[in-house]
């Protein structure tokens, strides 16, 4: 179930991925889905307007009563509408006339002769329709007794004239020639007079030619441009409108027309359909119907600013709420849209159930969306955000979807037609509501959101409170990538398949014998943008065929052709055609047809099974009488149910009558069927249509119109057109209705965006500013596929350096070297090649000079800087003659701080230890006060603080005596400190401030050395200096191979935290949150000429020393000078570190500060973490930013120019531990045991590994890709691009094995990391083996 | 002090809603001639029965300020959080549900009735959800229904087509859906009362 959850969430993370990276191109083809599905509404009535139909039986007719029965009735009445009451405005007579020139002689005759004779009949018909005479019950009915005299045309216009004024409503084609028949011969061009518009400028349809001709008008077999010289059925009707009804009447109207046309017989069975048809309009001003329409309208609207109102935290709030709500409406259209086209019609008023569907459908997946979206981390990308987002309400919302598709399909088990309905409309308009939701709205929220960061840029700062308080986002990996993105190299650097080609050449460099550390992203930045000369001289068409290789374009357009291919074969095979010709045979199927109907639709459709070209058969109606049924056979017997729903409303309307609230009943129509000779058809053929046909006809004259009906036998057909295409192959082009040509147009506008989008992507990829980087992405590959080998890390044996007689306590690298310091202050230099121990710097028997040498190492030159920088260093010590005993505190502290006594060595200083990191240190304020009150009231204070660790220290002492137990012989705790303050005061005497060694290194006597072995705790190393920094707040300088001290600075008695050593400059970070920017000096003997201030500590130095004569390096002196000394964190500073002239500190009071190194100026305090930071890393080239890890689980990327927080990481449970970055991923380790590695562009987690037993563990980079971290007994080698651990090198396998706590990278590819006691040195040889 | 008053506003905008609900759904019921009034709409909402829309406004104003009551004294931990949108959306079902009956013909008069009952456990399932407010809309329309009964029995109202003894069969899912629907805007009234008093108190 889970994991079915993560799937459903990973779906709509890529599904928001994707919509969010082409905002414009999505919502411009998801409007113009919805209007291609919309289309055929516009043939469908306006919701509430449509009048409402209703059938009797023609036998037994009785005028309703005038008011609908109130009492019980039978069950005829009941089922009887309301509106069913009263007369009608009108009984409806229509004849319809469906005439041909048969047979047709295309040589002798031109296309109007179509029209001219068909028409003519009318006037001979209407006379006889004006003569009837019947006699029924015993006098004489004329049309003119029965029907409903009309007086003047109301409306403006040329309409006047056409309809009839002050007589019978009598409509007819011929109408428009006034009734006249010499009108009519001599009227030059008959299409013209037809397609004239009549009426006013801007008349909506119905229009006069309509209301004449009482047909729908494509039906009538009348085109404007009628080019082809064909034989065409000519359909058209005459009126009536009579104010009663006459069955005798009609009946005699029916058989004095059959008589007349003899054809009809043949053609059509009149007295088919027995049945009268009403058609109501509805009263508008309904009062009760329109109150609670109101209501619910109302409450829609409430319902919908309620909703919409929650809508927050976007640019334009009334954008997305309008969307939202057209959104509804238009999946309604969709939905009413869909449902007719599978053949439904809505018998349901639109407007009623309106309110329903949009409260069913709701907004509320809208609001749903937003909120997600909106509360995603907004210093993340949009479409990041976007898809976030929607990964973490999908599966919410697909719920919900379920759920109420599923209620709503409940609904369709009632049984009741109307229900059925409004359940059918809101399962389909739920669907594309939804569909409209994940495409168009998240769209346009994407756009929305985007508009919004662009605006709200500058005001970070506000939004750096919410993002704060963000939970850790969803991880998603999209399924699927886009496949064209992945093409553009500012996206392929993401994607981590591409990872694996650009570390390629960084695990190149492991090869280099200069061995500088693996983070050299500078190396890479290279590969990049300067493809190697080889890959430049590569001719053009080789570069066009690998560009033709990468694009796939090939492949690409190969799919596309046979997608398209295959469409076309089942566009031609008829399966579209099949389908829409059911869809044209539903409404046979409906109910108010009669079982005749019912009977023919059949048989037509028997006859098309066994016809023998199924596959060219099935057009529709539209060949139907090629298949045996004649040019003049009426196939549909109720045309006026296809017309204009407006249409009787027109035709009264005209004359001032409103059939509204009230209904019009039409009878049966009589249909008439007429086939007229040729010969007479010439006869009539006016002498200006002689003229225009031909020039029409002229044999160059290109088809330009297809004809919908189509009548000529082939033969005659092939004779005409033989010289220009095949004309059976030619009608397959030719779209025959209605819907497959929407269908053709829709495949039409498909290609249209499918070949702009190729277009687009072929541009960008021809485009000449992308070259550059086109063509180094080429290089990538090409340098890929040349390789031909595998790569394999194997491990070696590790080389274990023993000689440290406690823990080690803190390493450092350089170069070659591998410095050590352990537990006891003893300082070792391996080798980290041969694993042998170069030189064991013996600090416990240095002692400074008590005595400055007079002048020694110092010019004439600085002397009033010295003097002044000798008196402020004397006032300094005089402050701190009572620090003895706080030194002495701030060793038991520096043990704490190590959190490495815990192992056997010193089991009872585990109850000192605070391992809590995630609160601040309360030891540090305690010692903050302690070190106060011993300033202010002297040794009485560090008694009592003594007697709380004396039993730790005599430990301690026991500990270092036992290590080293031929030196001195030790006095008690009590001795010491008594001699301490003797002693203090004679050093006090001379100079504190800087010591200097001398000629020899100086061996002092017992107690003093008791007092100056403190415990290491940094070490910091450059070019064969080791600087020191010590638990009682002396920094110590010490030549590396030679192992002598030569130089110490002790000012201050805070405990050294952290040093960074870069150049010359000794930055030095003490427990009491202050930091010292000290320099280094070098001064010559003034006895050796000439005296040079040296401002660094120069190569030429170090070759001095490696070179040296004994003599020489008397000579060299090193001083060390205070720059400045700041006090710049309240806590105890935790990390510093310097690169690229800034140096950056991390302290427990849970800031950070920048100082630049030039000037020691705090350029920036860094906040945002809540709680120490305890983890900092910087970057070793530009852009020089910084991360750092705090108590609080969280990782903050720093934009170290402009001081802000770039990301925050939030994935680590625990505190963070150790940080680290490379040019794209930050990876830290947290107490937690996770190693996160996350992406640095993005801010995104890319994997979490878990780790046993890592916690607290330090990493190292070995190369781009590859990280090692420590447990216990245990070193992990991860690959951080594919997020696994690819070895593990188990060091002791024991549950009492040391911790792995420090690792540091010697050379390439080898790392050191302590080990209790020990250190081990391990290598990582990659070996080269060939491909397969 | 302010708890009555708040009592006192919360009840007269409940009454209103049962008013005007009371006025619409009857015109609604005029329209398929279920009840006996005059064909002259406008003068039957105002003279024939002029009792009908202040009682239902007093059951509604009852039955709204109950639901909350009910709710803080039972601790009953709401399904759903309650907004405005969700009530509207209620009340806009509820009106559908009276639409549905009036206006849909059905075959037979218990086909009626069980979707009808069907839509109203939908409505209760899809808005409220709590035990509490199942229980007292259940209890609504049985009382409901009852009177109902004995008004009709006592001849003061008729209906044209009873099959339910007295009335009409979906007269209890009626009465269930607006109790419902009565309870929603009642405990949102509450709810909004219950804000503002703690704005009041901060």
């Amino acid at each position: 179930m889970k994991s079915f959850k993560e799937r459903i969430s990973q779906i709509y993370y890529t599904h928001g991925l994707f919509c969010a990276s082409h905002p414009y191109s999505i919502i411009i083809s998801v409007i113009i889905t919805s209007a291609c599905i919309c289309y055929p509404l516009t043939n469908l009535p306006l919701p509430g307007n449509a009048p409402v139909k209703y059938i009797t039986p023609l036998e037994g007719y009785k005028v309703p009563p005038r008011v609908q029965p109130m009492t019980k009735h039978d069950e005829q009445d009941l089922a009887n509408p309301r509106w069913y009451v009263g007369k009608p405005k009108g009984y409806i007579q229509q004849i319809v006339f469906k005439a041909t020139v048969s047979p047709w002689k295309s040589s002798q005759m031109i296309s109007t002769d179509a029209f001219r004779a068909p028409l003519s009949l009318l006037f001979k018909t209407l006379e006889q329709i004006n003569n009837l005479k019947v006699h029924v019950r015993g006098e004489d009915i004329t049309l003119s007794d029965l029907c409903l005299r009309v007086s003047e045309v109301v409306t403006r216009g040329k309409v006047k004239g056409l309809l009839p004024e002050y007589s019978c409503l009598l409509v007819s084609p011929i109408n428009l020639w006034q009734h006249e028949e010499t009108k009519f011969s001599k009227d030059p061009d008959l299409l013209k007079t037809i397609f004239r518009r009549y009426g006013q400028p801007l008349e909506t349809g119905p229009y006069v030619k309509d209301l004449l001709f009482g047909i729908p008008w494509f039906k009538s077999g009348i085109s404007h441009y009628a080019i082809r010289n064909k034989e065409r059925p000519v359909s058209f009707a005459i009126t009536i409108v009579s104010k009663r009804y006459d069955p005798v009447f009609t009946e005699a109207l029916r058989v004095k027309l059959e008589s007349l046309y003899p054809e009809t017989t043949e053609n059509v069975n009149n007295t088919e359909i027995r049945h009268m048809v009403h058609y109501h309009y509805k009263d508008i001003n309904y009062f009760a119907e329109y109150t609670y329409l109101f209501v619910t309208y109302f409450v829609l609207l409430l319902y919908l600013y309620f909703s919409v109102k929650k809508i927050e935290m976007v640019k334009s709030k009334w954008g997305l709420a309008i969307s939202a709500v057209a959104m509804v409406i238009a999946s309604l259209l969709v939905s009413v849209s869909i449902c007719t086209f599978f053949g439904m019609t809505p018998k349901l008023k639109g407007s009623e159930i309106f309110p329903y569907l949009v409260v069913i459908i709701g907004v509320e997946n809208v609001v749903v969306l937003t909120k997600s979206v909106v509360s995603t981390p907004v210093h993340l990308d949009v479409k990041y955000r976007v898809a976030q987002g929607l990964s973490k309400e999908g599966w919410f919302m697909t719920k919900n979807l379920v759920l109420e598709l599923g209620i709503i399909l409940v609904g369709f088990f009632t049984f009741v037609p109307a229900i059925q309905e409004f359940c059918l409309f809101a399962v389909v308009g739920l669907a594309s509501d939804f569909f409209l939701q994940m495409v168009f709205f998240v769209t346009v929220l994407s756009v929305d959101i985007r508009r919004m960061e662009l605006s709200d840029l500058h005001k970070q700062s506000v939004f750096q409170s919410v993002h704060d308080n963000q939970e850790a986002s969803v991880q998603i990996e999209p399924l699927y990538r886009c496949p064209v993105a992945s093409n553009f190299p500012s996206m392929a650097a993401n994607t981590p398949k591409l990872h694996k080609s650009k570390s390629d050449p960084r695990l190149d460099s492991q090869g280099d014998p200069h061995g500088t550390p693996p983070p050299s992203p500078g190396a890479q930045a290279d590969d990049t943008f300067f493809p190697s000369p080889a890959i430049l001289e590569l001719p053009r068409r080789l570069k066009f065929l690998y560009f033709w290789a990468r694009t796939r374009i090939f492949q690409r357009l190969i799919m596309v052709c046979t997608v398209i291919w295959i469409a076309l074969i089942v566009y031609k095979s008829g399966l579209v055609d099949t389908l829409t010709s059911q869809n044209e045979s539903v409404p046979s199927s409906y109910p108010h047809h009669t079982v005749d109907t019912l009977i023919k639709a059949e048989m037509l459709a028997e006859k098309t099974s066994k016809a023998p070209n199924e596959g060219m058969w099935g057009m529709g109606r539209v060949y139907e009488y090629d298949d045996g049924i004649g040019p003049v056979e009426h196939t549909e017997l109720e045309l006026f149910d296809q017309l204009s729903y407006k249409h009787w409303q027109t035709l009264f309307g005209h004359y001032n009558i409103s059939v509204l609230g009230s209904y019009v009943s039409i009878l049966p129509t009589i249909h008439v069927s007429a086939i007229i000779d040729p010969d007479t058809a010439i006869k009539m053929r006016h002498p200006a249509d002689m003229q225009s046909s031909t020039e029409l006809n002229s044999p160059n004259q290109p088809i330009t119109h297809s004809d919908t009906l189509k009548t000529e036998d082939s033969t005659n057909e092939m004779s005409d057109y033989t010289h220009m295409y095949d004309a059976e192959q030619l009608k397959l082009f030719i779209p025959k209705s209605e819907k497959e040509f929407i269908i053709t147009v829709s495949f039409g506008i498909l290609s249209v965006i499918v070949i702009t989008y190729f277009m687009v992507v072929m541009y960008k990829c021809m485009c000449s500013r992308n070259y550059a980087k086109w063509r180094s992405s080429w290089a990538k590959v090409r340098r890929h596929h040349r390789k031909g080998a595998n790569r394999f890390i194997k491990e070696s044996i590790p080389l274990v350096l023993r000689g440290h007689n406690q823990d080690i306590e803190c390493i450092t690298t350089d170069g070659q070297l591998v410095i050590s310091a352990c537990l006891g202050g003893e300082l070792r230099v391996w080798d980290s090649n041969s694993g042998e121990c170069i030189s064991t710097l013996n600090r416990k028997s240095i002692i400074p000079p008590r005595r400055r040498k007079p002048c020694l190492g110092r010019n004439i030159e600085d002397s009033d800087a010295d003097l002044y920088a000798e008196y402020h260093g004397d006032s300094f010590g005089m402050e701190s003659t009572g620090s003895s005993d706080t030194s002495l505190s701030e060793k038991s502290r520096s043990l704490e701080y190590s959190r490495h006594n815990r192992f056997e060595n010193e089991p009872d200083l585990s109850s000192t230890i605070s391992f809590d990191f995630t609160t601040p240190d309360p030891v540090s304020p305690k010692l903050s006060e302690i070190s106060k009150d011993g300033d202010a009231s002297g040794s009485s204070q560090g008694y009592d603080f003594k007697s709380r660790f004396n039993k730790v220290y005599e430990e301690h002492w026991q500990l270092v005596h036992n290590a080293d137990p031929t030196t001195f012989n030790r006095d008690n705790r009590i001795h010491s400190v008594e001699l301490s303050g003797h002693d203090w005061e004679n050093i006090l005497s001379p100079r504190l401030r800087s010591l200097s060694t001398g000629e020899t290194p100086w061996y002092f006597d017992d107690d003093m050395t008791e007092e100056i072995v403190s415990a290491v705790w940094c070490l910091a190393c450059r070019e064969g200096l080791i600087v020191v920094g010590c638990g009682n707040g002396r920094v110590e300088i010490w030549e590396a191979e030679a192992g002598v001290l030569k130089c110490q600075y002790e000012m201050k008695p805070s405990g050294v935290t952290a040093i960074s050593f870069t150049g010359n400059s000794v930055i030095v970070a003490r427990l009491d949150g202050s930091i010292d920017f000290l320099a280094l000096e070098t001064f010559r003997n003034p006895i050796n000429p000439p005296p040079v201030t040296t401002p660094s500590i120069p190569r030429q130095h170090r070759g001095h020393v490696r070179s040296s004569s004994e003599v020489k390096v008397y000579d060299e002196i090193l001083r060390c000078v205070c720059h400045l000394s700041v006090r710049a964190h309240q806590r105890p500073i935790n990390a510093l570190q310097s690169e690229g002239g800034r140096v950056v500190s991390a302290s427990q009071d849970h800031t950070l500060k920048v100082f630049r190194l030039e000037d020691c100026l705090c350029l920036y305090t860094l906040h945002g973490h809540e709680g120490s930071v305890t983890a900092l890393s910087l970057d070793k080239l530009p852009p020089y930013s910084a991360v750092s890890g705090s108590t609080d689980g969280r990782v903050r990327l720093w934009d170290l120019l402009t001081g802000s927080c770039v990301y925050m990481f939030h994935g680590h449970d625990g505190a963070v531990s150790t940080v680290t970055s490379t040019l794209q991923f930050v990876i830290s380790v947290g107490g937690d045991d996770k190693l996160c590695v996350w992406d640095r562009h993005k801010g995104q987690l890319i994997h979490s590994m878990s780790i046993y037993n890592c916690c607290g563990s330090s990493i190292c980079l070995l190369s781009n890709s590859l990280v090692v971290t420590g447990s216990q007994g245990k070193l992990y080698l991860c690959d951080i691009v594919k997020g696994e651990i690819v070895r593990e090198v188990q060091l002791k396998d024991s549950d009492q094995a040391a911790f792995v706590r420090r690792i540091k990278s010697v050379g390439s590819m080898s790392i050191v990391c302590d080990f209790g006691k020990e250190l081990e040195i391990l290598h990582f040889p990659t070996i080269l083996e060939k491909r397969e | 002090m302010a708890s009555i008053q708040s009592l006192l506003a919360r009840g007269t905008v409940l009454f209103t809603v049962g008013v005007f609900f009371a006025l619409v759904l009857n015109l609604l019921q005029v329209q398929r001639h279920v009840t006996v009034f005059p064909p002259e709409v406008l003068a039957s909402i105002f003279s024939s029965a002029w009792w009908i829309p202040p009682s239902c406004g007093t059951a509604a104003a009852i039955i709204g300020l109950l639901y909350p009551c009910l709710d803080t004294k039972l601790g009953e931990t709401q399904y759903y959080k309650r907004e405005w949108s969700s009530v509207m959306r209620c009340v806009a079902v509820f009106v559908g549900i009276n639409h549905a009956s009036a206006k849909i013909d059905f075959a037979n008069n218990m086909q009626l009735s069980v979707t009808l009952a069907a839509m109203s456990i939908g409505l209760w399932w899809l808005f409220d959800r709590s035990r509490s407010g199942f229980g007292l809309g259940v209890g609504i329309a049985v009382l409901a229904t009852f009177v109902t009964q004995l008004l009709v029995y006592h001849g003061v109202y008729r209906y044209t087509e009873p099959d339910f003894l007295f009335v009409r069969s979906w007269l209890p899912c009626i009465f269930f859906s607006g109790g419902v629907t009565m309870g929603n805007i009642g405990r949102q009234l509450a709810l909004y009362d219950g804000d503002t008093d703690k704005e009041k108190n901060e």
